[in-house]
């Protein structure tokens, strides 16, 4: 107490200058470890964040039936663990199917994208975990490719589904801005 | 009288080793350690390929970084050359807290991480964080553009105060 007041009598017969002075220090001496140790919680958390995402999460449903296009529709679904203290936010999912087949009419290896959509999902919360499914209808799909498809794919040959994935967010109040793609997904491996 | 100087001379000089540390060892270290990585992806011709690009963004961020590293080191020995309260030592302590925020915002130039495999990529930025921290640090600017501007403004009254200190010192 007796210090408080030295201090505070100290303080008293400084100028405004010397005042406004030691204010700031005494601003930058409690800011300055708050932010460190967010920012380092942050970048501590992140990096656990990053093996929590899991897409797909689980079995993919695929209708490419182009005869009855009202019933064509991708499932995938989709996990999000956030084991940090801080929201995920502006998530963007983007989801691309290729198909890969042999051309019958002159043996040529066609890779042709058949599907494509993005998707924005809501905040993930601190401590939180979100699921979800990216639902692809017919008017995400590409049909002149997927008719070319029908039309001349070798039936012999083995067809490739190809899922590339594109995840992007921000975390830590936009501060840290991420994104991972992972291309060239055997759909038959989900 | 020669404990009050020692006592100064030792500040003087962990000040200045801990500024080594911190702006010249640290990022020498990390540059280092950096190129092992280099030759240590040597197995994934694409993964050496695309860290190739970096290397050259990271050699000129390393070169910048020791020659503030440099400058900052020198400009915080200096520093307690001049007594306490002068108006070369608030000139300095600006000078030394200017380049320490331009030496944070080079390092926050490492925070754009691009790495791309064969069929995954990641593009990291990390520079928010960085601006954050800077952000703090620029407070210590305006701190000292106060004291610069104090210490001129009453020179008068703090080298009466000096004189009065040192009185004091003398007759103990």
């Amino acid at each position: 107490m007796k210090l408080v007041k030295k201090y505070y009598s100290q303080f008293q017969r400084l100028n405004l200058i010397r005042k406004i002075s030691f204010v700031l220090l005494i601003i930058i001496i409690i800011c300055g470890p708050i932010v460190s140790i967010l920012c380092t919680i942050a970048i501590l958390n992140f990096s656990q964040l990053l093996y929590s995402i899991n897409i797909p999460s689980g079995f993919i449903y695929l209708d490419l039936d182009i005869y009855s296009p009202e019933t064509m529709t991708i499932q995938v679904p989709y996990e999000i663990k956030n084991p940090g203290i801080y929201d995920l936010t502006n998530i963007k999912i983007s989801v691309d199917l290729r198909l890969n087949y042999i051309n019958e009419s002159n043996d040529v290896n066609i890779t042709s994208l058949v599907f494509s959509r993005i998707e924005l999902i809501c905040n993930c919360v601190a401590l939180n975990t979100l699921t979800g499914i990216i639902n692809g209808s017919f008017l995400d799909f590409f049909i002149s490719p997927l008719i070319d498809f029908y039309d001349y794919s070798d039936e012999f040959e083995t067809v490739y589904y190809l899922l590339d994935i594109d995840f992007k967010a921000k975390y830590f109040f936009g501060t840290i801005i991420f994104q991972f793609s992972q291309n060239n997904l055997n759909l038959f491996e989900f | 009288m020669n404990l009050r100087w020692n006592k100064k001379v030792i500040i003087q000089i962990s000040l200045t080793v801990i500024t080594f540390i911190i702006t010249i060892l640290l990022p020498i270290v990390s540059y280092f350690q950096f190129n092992r990585i280099l030759t240590d992806t040597s197995l994934c011709s694409q993964c050496q390929m695309d860290l190739e690009n970096i290397q050259v963004r990271y050699n000129f961020i390393f070169i910048f970084l020791t020659i503030f590293g440099i400058v900052l080191t020198i400009l915080r020995y200096s520093i307690y050359k001049f007594p306490q309260y002068s108006i070369k030592r608030g000139f300095l302590n600006l000078l030394n807290s200017i380049f320490f925020v331009f030496f944070l915002s080079i390092i926050a130039q490492l925070g754009i991480i691009n790495v791309s495999l064969e069929d995954f990529s990641l593009r990291l930025n990390l520079t928010g964080v960085f601006l954050l921290i800077i952000a703090v640090w620029s407070l210590f600017i305006i701190k000292h553009v106060f004291d610069f501007y104090d210490f001129k403004k009453n020179r008068i009254h703090y080298e009466n105060l000096l004189r009065n200190k040192q009185n004091e010192q003398n007759k103990t």
